[in-house]
């Protein structure tokens, strides 16, 4: 039980901070992207997505994995590319239509929302820690 | 300072504070795992444990032994994720944690300044 500090709480919320953080980054790459037909692995940007998974520091004893969050990865999203008809375009194909980014604005900055907010739970939860260590000080000042 | 490490008052409050710590661990875990699919939020089981042991008498050596119990409910799946992480009552149980601690660091010092006061004769 002794290893239930609040510093240790801190480190939870820092995880927590960070993973939310790489998401935001990923999310402002896939809203920066929206409109690229042209990337160094050929064809247009392919959106992508963080993967988010509990620390487990030891995967027998469940009551142990309380270490806070963690990226995983960053995959690719497989659904398909959005085929505009634009014969204009340099990279429309002899049918005039050209491969977009599978990037959805709108659900991206739905994501960007939901992301802030979740950092901003951390934070608060980082601050109450911070408050509660202020308290243990208090204990025997006077 | 045997004396005070048997006083039931002192000792509760004690593990109060221990307890809101490891609460207050738990609940930053939940919240930090908002967004973990497939993610279980935990819980701490105390207050039952010590309203059942109120009932049958309190003293120094109960309190002692008295621990509080991490549970992970696995029960509501209504996420489309399967985590049943509430944000909202995970904050709201974050602050009532954080008031409490507070409440308890101040009942500890106002016990500790009242034994001085008894010390000090004045």
């Amino acid at each position: 039980m002794s290893s239930w500090s609040l510093f240790s709480a801190m480190q939870v919320s820092a995880s927590g901070m960070s993973a939310e953080r790489i998401r935001m980054n990923i999310i402002a790459s896939n809203i920066a992207n929206a409109r690229v037909t042209r990337t160094p692995a050929g064809g247009p940007y392919r959106r992508k997505q963080v993967v988010f998974a509990t620390v487990l520091k030891n995967q027998q004893e469940r009551e142990m994995s309380l270490n806070g969050v963690e990226v995983v990865g960053i995959f690719p999203d497989p659904s398909p590319f959005k085929m505009i008809y634009n014969p204009s375009h340099p990279d429309a194909n002899p049918q005039g239509f050209v491969a977009m980014p599978n990037v959805d604005i709108a659900v991206e900055m739905i994501d960007m929302i939901s992301s802030t907010r979740s950092y901003e739970a951390n934070v608060t939860a980082f601050k109450s820690a911070e408050n509660m260590i202020r308290k243990a000080l208090e204990i025997g000042r006077r | 300072m045997g004396w005070l490490n048997n006083d039931v008052t002192y000792l509760l409050l004690k593990k109060m504070l221990d307890v809101c710590t490891l609460r207050h661990r738990i609940i930053a875990n939940n919240i930090a795992n908002v967004d973990t699919p497939g993610y279980k939020r935990t819980t701490v089981i105390f207050e039952e444990k010590l309203r059942s042991l109120l009932k049958r008498g309190l003293n120094a050596e109960k309190i002692r032994e008295i621990q509080p119990q991490i549970y992970i409910d696995e029960t509501s799946t209504w996420r489309e994720d399967f985590n049943n992480v509430d944000i909202e009552k995970e904050m709201v149980r974050l602050s009532t944690n954080t008031l409490r601690y507070s409440i308890y660091a101040q009942l500890i010092e106002k016990k500790l300044q009242t034994i001085k006061q008894a010390i000090k004769g004045k």
